[in-house]
């Protein structure tokens, strides 16, 4: 074609798409699809940029160790430390010579007793004592140093006192082979994130733009039929329908575009979720980011093309379609059912291949399930129009014939709807997955969980300083193995401390030199918590003395607690133990105690916020694809008010047309829910099936299925009222 | 009252059948004499009767089925606004046949509004509407 008549036929198809009916609804659909696409296309690039500036950055801040009889000129090390189960580094440090490196991220080296926080420990809640807990914070660690702005990382120098207190490595500088520290040994790999944006983002923003393409067909699948019959060619018809949608899809990628640009300039903090985007990184990847936008606008126009109808190319007939032809529609109704098998057996692939497996499998077997539903209910229809129970309602009738005649329409009615039960559902299962595998929430925040925590240190017995800096009322018992057996498991815990500790935990007080044996079932239950990971279900043997280390080779290990129903400041005790103990001393609360990491619920929280962008997304689309079925279904009906003057059949057919296809949709959605899920569920660590939810998807349908109805009926009652008869 | 549209405006997914027999339905007739009636009707308009959608019948015949639902409830009087509007000659003659035949086989008025002095030639009293104005009757 030449420049002028596509030109000529781009004009013709934006005047054609603004006149049409329906035409502003599909302009904001068609912004909003591609806006939507766009995001989430941008997300998926930030995503791998912050990645890769996290790990730049982590292994910049890696010590190189000094090598055998090289001069060191730092002693480094860190550990681990905890704020509400989540753990974050420690790095203790000294310099040894004047041109010691400063690590990056730090403006200057710390003198003895001072600290640099990250911002996320310095402005972190006063009760946490972030500032006072390692020594005298002195300034914060510059995003440099960090892995992402919202790191918890803290850099301290001990007092010349307590810097022999813990085992340090000589280091000579930064960037080298040496052990990763901080979030960066926390962190999922990243195609679990990409997985997760592209399942709960990319799926509804599909949905949407998908919705968007197709709002309105009707009336262009028709006018595309007639300019093939009057010998247009392909190439002119695809320039039409772009020249109907290049408007709102510019605006729609212009849109995004502006969305984008603040989180180039300044660090972003996501709502809910406690995550900081650092703009440094996105700036890094600007290019790939307009890239991103610019390919969501030519996608979106692609997918307007490959959705034309089949009717109108070569060779098709124009007469209305059977359900289940088309290419598109046979390929969706063979594959739902495979992609259902696939789920069910893709536990027997191996752990790593059955996950991707089973996403896959799941995702299919949502996507393609509306063409199921839309192909069973005009299978149903078209008997049901036959029957004379059916055929005796005027209402039932029409909306029969009406879905038998037109199965896409029901397709596009319940395709959001059926792709939200399966985010939301998948939501949940994957939230419950990680959760099973994450700590106990109630024991994170009991009070009882707060009023014991385990001390470890390298000192062999308490300080003064110590004990002086503990909290009001608090106790200490050292604790210990016993009866070491010769395979190294230990057959019983000691504890020892003076008589007034151990009968605060209502332990006996024997006389010097002897023990007394305590059952585990009459133990404080904190001890059994507590200990359990190291002792199980082992007797304690107690025995009176001083509070110091019980086997001398592993230091010094106690517990330090208050009356059960007080909970006790265990910021106070982590200060304490750090500062008068050692400067590596780990004190870990009974709240905290398991096998289990906090992390990964607190990691997992990313899966409902970006489920509950995904289902806002696609409540939009389900919004645009009712309304636009609403507005042919409404031109379907008007000749009625030729027959009758009542309003009741409008209400009625639109009950069965609207209302009963998504009712159907739900129950079909909520069952195929319950089926895909079941190789996941069950066992310990694995997700729980939430009936609850299920209650509520249900009861959603149900409502939306009546706004539907109420919403149709009433369109479709006010346009006969203004109906004029026309050409068809 | 019954009345036949330019376009016919039955509904396209129907099959002639249940487009005549929706009109009795939805005027509270039971199905077996509804659809009964209609069949009856359609018969004697020669449309046939099978369970093709109305989309793909002729325009004749489509017209003809607009006249059967317009005839179901035995009006007083049928109108018919350009009935012949959209149809070629041997249709226009077969449909303009079956319209004027129905006064007196029913016992009902006939109202017709047409372009077609062939057509309005077949009525009784024919009035010309010039400028939205009743111009005189002959």
């Amino acid at each position: 074609m030449k420049r002028g008549q596509i030109h000529h036929m781009l004009r013709i198809g934006r005047a054609a798409g603004r006149t049409a009916e329906g035409g502003r609804a599909r302009f904001w659909a068609l912004l909003a699809g591609t806006a939507v696409v766009a995001v989430t296309l941008c997300s998926l690039v930030a995503t791998a940029a912050t990645w890769e500036g996290r790990e730049q950055r982590g292994a910049a801040r890696v010590p190189t160790l000094a090598d055998h009889g090289h001069q060191a000129s730092a002693l480094w090390s860190r550990y681990w430390d905890s704020y509400q189960g989540r753990q974050f580094t420690v790095v203790v440090i000294a310099p040894l010579t004047k041109d010691a490196p400063l690590p990056p991220g730090l403006a200057r080296w710390p003198a003895p007793g001072e600290v640099f926080l990250s911002p996320a420990l310095a402005e972190g809640p006063a009760s946490e004592d972030f500032t006072h807990r390692y020594g005298t914070t002195v300034g914060t660690v510059s995003a440099e140093g960090l892995a992402s702005p919202g790191e918890r990382l803290a850099y301290v120098r001990p007092t010349t006192a307590m810097l022999g207190t813990a085992r340090m490595e000589g280091i000579t500088g930064y960037g080298g082979p040496g052990p990763v520290f901080g979030d960066l040994r926390i962190v999922g790999p990243q195609s679990s994130m990409m997985a997760v944006i592209g399942v709960l983002l990319g799926l509804p923003a599909l949905g949407l733009a998908a919705a968007a393409a197709r709002m309105g067909a009707a009336g262009r699948d028709r006018r595309d039929a007639l300019l093939h019959t009057l010998g247009a060619g392909r190439a002119a018809r695809a320039w039409m329908d772009i020249g109907a949608a290049v408007r709102p899809v510019c605006i729609g990628a212009a849109l995004a575009a502006l969305f984008t640009v603040p989180f180039l300039l300044v660090d972003v903090q996501l709502p809910w979720i406690d995550y900081t985007l650092y703009a440094t990184d996105l700036r890094r990847v600007g290019a790939t980011l307009a890239a991103a936008v610019a390919v969501s606008a030519l996608g979106m126009l692609a997918l307007i093309l490959l959705l034309r109808p089949a009717a109108a190319r070569k060779g098709a007939s124009t007469r209305p379609r059977a359900a289940g032809s088309g290419l598109l529609r046979l390929l969706a109704l063979g594959s739902c059912p495979a992609f259902l098998v696939l789920a069910l057996t893709s536990r027997s692939f191996g752990a790593q291949r059955s996950a991707a497996a089973y996403l896959f499998a799941v995702v299919g077997a949502w996507v393609t399930l509306p063409w199921v539903i839309g192909w069973a209910a005009s299978r149903i229809s078209r008997r049901a129009a036959k029957s004379p129970h059916h055929s005796g309602a005027p209402a039932r009738l029409i909306a029969a014939r009406t879905t038998a005649a037109r199965p896409g329409m029901v397709v596009r009615l319940v395709a959001a709807m059926i792709i939200a039960i399966g985010v939301i559902g998948q939501t949940q299962i994957i939230t419950s997955l990680l959760f099973a595998r994450s700590g106990d929430e109630e024991q994170l925040n009991s009070a009882q969980g707060r009023s014991m925590a385990l001390v470890q240190t390298s000192a062999i017995r308490l300080t003064d300083a110590f004990t002086a800096a503990l909290p009001e009322g608090a106790h200490t018992v050292a604790i210990g193995t016993g009866n070491i057996q010769p395979d190294g498991s230990s057959a019983s815990r000691v504890l020892q401390a003076p008589c007034s500790d151990l009968r605060a935990l209502r332990l006996p007080c024997p006389p010097a030199g002897q023990e007394a044996t305590v059952p585990y079932g009459e133990l404080d239950k904190r001890l059994r918590v507590s200990g359990y990971q190291t002792f199980g279900q082992t007797p304690a043997a107690v025995r009176t003395g001083p509070v110091s280390a019980i086997n001398r080779a592993e230091g010094l290990q106690a517990v330090v607690f208050t009356d059960l129903d007080k909970p006790m400041d265990i910021p106070a005790v982590k200060r304490a133990a750090h500062l008068h103990l050692s400067v590596k001393a780990l004190t870990e609360p009974v709240a905290e105690d398991g096998a289990k990491s906090f992390t990964v619920g607190y990691q997992s929280r990313w899966i409902p916020f970006l489920g509950t962008i995904g289902t806002l997304v696609l409540l939009t689309a389900m919004a645009l694809a009712a309304l636009s079925e609403f507005l042919r279904y409404a031109q379907t009906l008007a000749p009625i008010t030729v027959l009758t003057g009542r309003s009741q059949v409008f209400h009625t057919t639109a009950f069965w047309c609207l209302g009963v296809p998504l009712l159907g949709a739900g129950a079909v959605g909520a069952f195929v829910h319950v089926v895909l899920v079941q190789p996941v569920t069950g066992g310990e660590s694995g997700a729980t099936l939430s009936w609850d939810l299920i209650t509520a998807v249900l009861t959603a349908t149900g409502l939306l299925a009546a706004a539907a109805t109420a919403a149709g009926g009433s369109t479709a009652a006010r346009r006969a009222l203004t109906w004029r008869p026309r050409a068809d | 009252m019954g009345m036949v549209f330019q376009f016919g405006e039955l509904l396209p997914e129907l099959s002639p059948v249940e487009n005549v027999a929706l009109a009795a339905l939805l005027d509270g007739t039971d199905r077996d004499r509804a659809y009964g009636e209609s069949r009856k009707l359609l018969d004697e308009l020669g449309v046939p009767v099978t369970d093709t959608a109305t989309s793909e019948l002729s325009g004749g015949e489509r017209q003809r089925v607009a006249v059967a639902r317009a005839l179901i409830g035995s009006p007083a009087l049928l109108l018919a606004d350009e009935p012949t509007g959209a149809l070629d000659e041997a249709s226009r003659d077969h449909v303009a046949d079956t319209l004027f035949a129905v006064p007196a086989a029913r016992g009902c008025g006939l109202l017709v509004v047409t372009h077609d002095p062939a057509v309005a030639n077949r009525a009784d009293r024919v009035m010309q509407l010039e400028q939205g104005a009743l111009a005189g009757a002959r």
